[in-house]
């Protein structure tokens, strides 16, 4: 292009032609034909269906060679245009130099007349280059020329004849151009080679130039570029094939559907879901009936919201497959409309079935989990993980089954269902069934202990459960255990409507409501027995009378029991989250309120057991003495809260009163009248009134030592009750151990001195925290007590020895010593060693009890020891600092292990009565029922054993042998429980002892058996007073060969006498007697500590009265008529009672033991 | 020196005893009154040098007569005694806080009952 100055202001308009130019008329006439030719082929084009636009550039070169062939022939018809330079009008020339598609013109010889800038550059020559190698070189690509060539001779019908040269080739090619008729413009594709030797496609147009008269006179060829074209076509192409390959392949359903609801296209993808082929889908009558029938209305409806306009975007649809799939599917549609017209549905499927079974799996867990999590009650958790189930699988019935607590039948438990009345059916149907027995399915379910899955319900074996399924429209059912570790604890049974096949989803879900299931059932079993034992507890916490709260871990009441309410006259809710102090002392009015160092106010925060008594109040400030206890409760270790409990003591404060307030009385009435006594007995005795003859002086004597001894007694009564009813409260403080011995020692000079003994005390010095006038009481009494028993010119020495915590106190003496036996039992009341000891020392046999009980509250310990050579120590232990007593300071009652005992009773039902018997007087009891235990039980340190000798049961009288042989050398007592007391005692001799009645009274067989663990010790000694000397010896001579020490007394006189001198164990008595008689006896027995319980056989000659009998009763008692008894009777009773003679808790006369009384 | 005791006792036995204990062992003089109320009159008329108050008796009991004793002006500086079998130590110390000289123990013995007197006292 030139580059004219005057042509830069307008360089991007169109270029006016200027009117002056020659040519330019004829050119702006052709232009309207050509603009319109343009139009009508797009025009054209659009009308045809098959028009690709893509194709219009070719068209377009096709008109546009034509009108270049035009205006080429108004430009070159110019007879004086030299061949190079063609004379061309300005204007024309600037419209083929500006056009796109390249020109060349020859004329008829061939040379080049003209190429435009397009050429040029198309070919890559410059227009000099051209002109200079037109002819020369080759511009087609190797072997193109010739093709051309014959391609023109074919369309102008000439001969084809291929010429070798180029130049015949171009002769060729224009006679072929020559014989065309000038509307003709052929078009060729030609493969063209540009200067750098690169070929491109291009589209020749070729016509002929003519001149005015129609004379050829050269040939303009148009080409058009079709690189880019081909680009483009090859691209569509492949676009084309890529939609299709992903349309043909893709896993969404897609489909083009007509506005009527028919299957225009259908992907493949189609077959693979719906099982339909193209085919198939495209014959359907609508677009919906490819649907399972519940999704079909869904389906129409969405069709027609989208014909309607609206863009339907993935609505879920759930199709039911005929092979028994479920596909979760999401449809789109939208519709393609022209002017609202609709012309067609675009329809685009999803399967979202595994996304969505994802997303079930998923919700059903968390719709499981909080059910399994919750601790609450309320809809039963089966329920509701049923019906998560359910509806997260789309199935239509659920029936939990539970298994039997026996394991023996299936019975309905809960059940889930959709929504309708087939479902509904089919539950109202199982509720309260039970399955036991047959085979249906849940049933197999169980047995199998898996799950038993049936897709086709109508083709399976008829049982109930599948009948009232099928009546009720369900195709498929399975049913699957629910477990709890390896225990099946319920079965779950599942319908559906649609034919479901078992697949690894559902078993999935399944397992999943399986699993939570089990754990809720299992823990729901749990919880209802921890519920039943809470029960339990709770109704046993309510029956008490103690008011009862449980406190947590801070202190506060947690739980209060019916009578902790109505003790503090409050509700329980009321009491809830109270602490100890404020719970008890909290409604105390101002003027009752505790003192600060009220234990209960720290209560809370100790971790160790506290109890006392104090006053409770009421929430309306009334209050009640109560004794309290709180005990700590400590759970794998660690303080978990405590248990408070407290009762109500008034009535013990009422008893505790009256009783003070009987000693009280007693001490006094019993004073008064043995002031007079002792008073006047002390003035006569004194001589002070008067001489009095020697047996006067020594019956006042007597009378005055006795009342002495009665004062004594009371004395000691009452002060034991008082020290041990702990209502006075020891004074301590500290007290050199060294001042109460001297003190003591001082006290029991005169005393001492009178026996001759004479008190030793070391210089060793203590302090201990005591009460000085307690201690001194414990001090003297011991003392006392060395005093009374040792010897004149022993010596009664007291040492102290202190040790790292307190102080041994002893007091030694010399005296007679103390048996190993009874070293223990001396400290209980009116234990002695000897029952006559109080008469000759004066004691009244609670002085060591009174002793105990006071050392006991200084937290110390008093015992006896035997001295090795002679004589006794009592020793005291005393703390320096004494532990507070918190309780009321009632001595513990030391109940000491009597020994095992081997119970053999094969009666299950007097075998557990004997047994607690025995074990609440502290003997273990070893229980058996058979021979061969007995004897095993009998090898084991058993130290005696209670034999039954009753028939039917373990036959005593067989056994005996055995065990004596087993046990030769222990000789272990064995006493024979019988049913009668009539059995022959000759077999006896095997070394049982005696038999005791079955059913044994307690009294008689503790008294048996306490008997045998001692065993006889010495001699047993009977008294028998019985003035017929003959009889008398026959009586004796019953029992000489029983080893049985036996005296005879004929007279009052000789009774008295033989009670001092031979100490008997029992008196066989006549009631006639020359210097008196039976009543003298008994009444003077009575009089006599000691004597006042003596077992007694009363033999008298004629029936006696019930007064008679009363009066003659002192401990055991028994009454025999001389005329109907024999002596082996006698033998037999005496016998018995011989063995209970040293029981001193005889207390009621028996009568009812002895036939014939 | 004789002294003059009186004696209130409603036992006629005890009184009797005591009478004998106190008349025969130390020869003092007893004048003897068989309830509170004739004790607090007798002890108006005749100034005893003591007075042995029994505790338990009907009417009016010991501690309601040592206070009769007390409030009358003839009677205040009298010593008295009390004579009790009551041995429970909470009765003892409501006995001791009445402000009477000495608390006597029953059973009594006669030969000694005089010198627990002298001494409680502080008699020679």
């Amino acid at each position: 292009m030139s580059e004219q100055p005057e042509d830069k202001g307008i360089r991007t308009g169109v270029r006016p032609v200027p009117a002056a130019r020659g040519g330019s008329p004829q050119l702006w006439l052709i232009l309207p034909s050509c603009i319109l030719a343009l139009w009508a082929g797009a025009v054209l084009a659009r009308r045809l269906p098959s028009f690709q636009w893509e194709s219009l550039p070719v068209l377009a070169a096709g008109i546009a060679t034509t009108v270049f062939a035009l205006i080429l022939n108004r430009v070159l018809l110019r007879p004086e245009a030299a061949p190079a330079q063609v004379p061309i009008g300005e204007g024309l020339r600037e419209l083929l130099d500006s056009a796109g598609p390249a020109v060349i013109a020859t004329d008829l010889r061939g040379h080049l007349i003209y190429c435009n800038p397009a050429a040029e550059r198309l070919l890559g020559y410059r227009g000099a280059e051209l002109l200079e190698l037109w002819g020369q070189t080759e511009l087609l690509a190797p072997g193109e020329s010739e093709r051309l060539v014959t391609e023109m001779q074919k369309l102008c019908h000439a001969d084809p004849s291929l010429p070798s040269t180029p130049a015949a080739r171009m002769a060729a090619y224009l006679d072929c151009v020559r014989s065309l008729p000038p509307s003709m413009v052929p078009s060729f594709d030609a493969q063209v080679r540009r200067k750098d030797g690169s070929i491109f496609p291009v589209t020749l147009h070729i016509s002929a130039l003519r001149d005015a008269a129609g004379q050829l006179t050269g040939v303009v060829a148009v080409g058009v570029d079709q690189s880019a074209v081909l680009h483009r076509e090859q691209a569509q192409r492949e676009s084309q094939e890529r939609y299709r390959d992903l349309f043909e392949n893709s896993s969404e359903m897609i489909a083009t559907l007509s506005p009527a609801g028919q299957f225009l296209y259908a992907n493949p993808a189609w077959k693979r879901s719906f099982g339909l082929d193209y085919a198939a889908l495209m014959s359907l009558h609508s677009f919906e009936d490819a649907f399972s029938s519940t999704t079909r209305g869904e389906a129409a409806a969405l069709f027609r919201r989208a014909l309607d306009g609206e863009m339907i975007e993935r609505a879920p649809l759930r199709h039911h497959t005929p092979d028994g799939r479920l596909l979760e599917l999401e449809l789109s549609l939208s519709r393609r409309h022209k002017a609202g017209i609709p012309l067609a549905v675009r329809c685009l499927l999803r399967d979202v079935t595994q996304q969505k079974q994802r997303e079930n799996r998923l919700a059903l867990q968390l719709a499981v989990s909080p059910i399994i999590g919750e601790q609450a009650w309320g809809d039963p958790p089966g329920m509701r993980i049923l019906e998560a189930l359910c509806i997260s699988q789309g199935w239509d019935v659920a029936v939990q089954w539970m298994v039997d607590a026996e394991q023996q039948h299936l019975e309905f438990g809960t059940a889930w269902g959709t929504p309708d009345r087939h479902a509904e059916t089919l539950i109202q149907g199982s509720m309260g069934m039970t399955l036991a027995g047959s085979t249906d399915l849940p049933e197999r379910a169980w047995k199998d202990g898996r799950t038993v899955w049936i897709t086709d319900l109508a083709s399976a074996g008829k049982t109930p459960r599948i009948e009232a399924a099928l009546n009720q429209e369900m195709a498929s059912g399975w049913a699957t255990p629910v477990r709890a570790g390896s225990k099946v604890l319920a079965v779950l049974e599942f319908y559906c409507r649609f034919r479901l096949r078992e697949d690894r989803e559902a078993m999935a879900a399944i397992e999943t409501a399986a699993a939570s299931l089990g754990q809720v059932l299992a823990r729901t079993q749990e919880r209802g027995q921890t519920d039943e034992l809470k029960r339990q507890q709770e109704i046993l916490l309510d029956s008490v009378t103690d008011g009862i709260c449980g406190m947590d871990r801070n202190g506060g009441v947690s739980f209060a029991n019916q009578a902790a309410a109505r003790l503090l006259g409050a509700p329980a809710d009321f009491l809830i989250g109270k602490p100890v102090h404020e719970l008890l002392h909290g409604s105390a009015p101002p003027d009752r309120q505790c003192a600060q160092d009220c234990p209960l106010r720290s209560a809370e925060t100790q971790s160790s057991s506290i109890s006392g008594e104090d006053n409770i109040f009421r929430a309306d400030g009334s209050f009640f003495p109560a004794e309290y206890s709180l005990t700590p409760i400590r759970g794998q270790g660690r303080f978990s809260g405590s248990v408070l409990s407290f009762r109500d003591i008034s009535q013990r404060y009422a008893l505790d009163r009256l009783k003070d307030e009987f000693i009280s009385t007693v001490s006094h009435e019993l004073r008064t009248p043995l002031t007079s006594i002792r008073g006047a007995l002390g003035l006569l005795t004194s001589g002070i009134l008067g001489d009095v003859n020697e047996k006067a002086t020594n019956l006042l004597r007597i009378a005055l030592t006795n009342s002495d001894r009665l004062v004594r007694l009371i004395n000691d009564i009452l002060d034991l009750e008082r020290i041990q009813s702990g209502r006075e409260p020891l004074a301590f403080r500290t007290v050199q151990l060294a001042d109460i011995v001297k003190q003591a020692i001082e006290d029991m000079q005169p005393m001492a001195d009178s026996a001759g003994v004479r008190l030793i005390h070391d210089t060793t010095t203590a302090e201990v925290t005591a009460d000085p006038d307690r201690l001194l009481q414990v001090v003297t009494n011991l003392l006392s007590n060395a005093v009374k028993f040792s010897p004149p010119n022993s010596p009664v020495s007291v040492m102290l020895r202190p040790g790292v915590t307190g102080v041994i106190l002893s007091v030694i003496d010399h005296g007679r010593g103390i048996p190993a036996d009874k070293l223990e039992t001396i400290f209980g009341r009116f234990q002695q060693v000897d029952a006559s000891d109080s008469r000759q020392k004066g004691g009244t046999g609670l002085g060591l009890a009174i002793c105990r009980t006071i050392v006991l509250q200084h937290s110390g310990r008093v015992w006896a020891e035997r001295n090795p050579v002679r004589g006794s120590t009592f020793r005291i232990f005393l703390p320096y600092e004494p532990a507070p007593l918190v309780s009321s300071g009632r001595p513990m009652e030391t109940e000491t292990g009597h020994g095992t005992v081997v119970l053999a009773d094969a009666d299950s039902e007097s075998r557990p009565r004997i047994a607690a018997q025995l074990a609440r007087h502290g003997y273990s009891v070893v229980q058996t029922a058979t021979a061969e235990q007995t004897l095993s039980a009998a090898g084991q340190n058993a130290q005696a054993i209670l034999l039954d000798s009753a028939p039917g049961g373990i036959n005593g009288w067989e056994i005996l042998p055995q065990l004596r042989q087993l046990d030769a050398s222990s000789k272990t007592p064995v006493v024979l429980l019988s049913v009668e007391d009539s059995q022959s005692h000759d077999d006896l001799s095997g070394g049982a002892e005696k038999p005791a009645a079955k059913p044994p009274q307690e009294e008689a067989l503790l008294a048996e058996l306490s008997r045998a663990l001692r065993g006889l010790g010495d001699k047993a000694r009977i008294l028998v007073v019985e003035d017929d000397r003959d009889l008398a010896q026959i009586i004796s001579e019953v029992f000489t060969r029983d080893n049985i020490a036996v005296r005879i007394a004929h007279s009052l006189q000789e009774t008295v006498d033989a009670c001092s001198a031979f100490n008997p164990h029992l008196m066989v008595l006549d009631i006639g007697l020359p210097d008196g008689d039976g009543f003298n006896v008994v009444d003077w027995l009575r009089q006599h500590e000691g004597l006042a319980r003596l077992p007694l056989v009363v033999y008298s000659g004629r029936e006696l009265s019930y007064a008679e009998r009363s009066h003659l009763t002192l401990g055991p008692t028994y009454f025999l008529a001389k005329a109907r008894v024999q002596p082996q009777q006698l033998e037999a009773l005496v016998l018995t009672m011989l063995r209970s003679s040293r029981q001193m808790d005889e207390t009621a006369p028996r009568e009812s033991a002895v036939p014939n009384s | 020196m004789a002294h003059k005791i009186l004696i209130i006792d409603d036992e006629d036995d005890i009184r009797e005893v005591a009478a004998l204990s106190l008349q025969t062992v130390a020869g003092w003089d007893v004048i003897m009154a068989s309830s509170g109320a004739q004790g607090v009159a007798r002890a108006s008329e005749q100034h005893p040098d003591a007075i042995l108050l029994d505790v338990m008796m009907p009417g009016m009991d010991g501690p309601t007569t040592f206070r009769e004793l007390r409030k009358n002006p003839a009677t205040a500086g009298i010593p008295v005694l009390l004579l009790t079998a009551k041995v429970q130590g909470s009765d003892q110390r409501r006995f001791a806080d009445l402000g009477v000289q000495a608390i006597l123990f029953k059973p009594f013995d006669p030969l000694t009952l005089s010198a627990q007197i002298s001494s409680a006292l502080g008699w020679s």
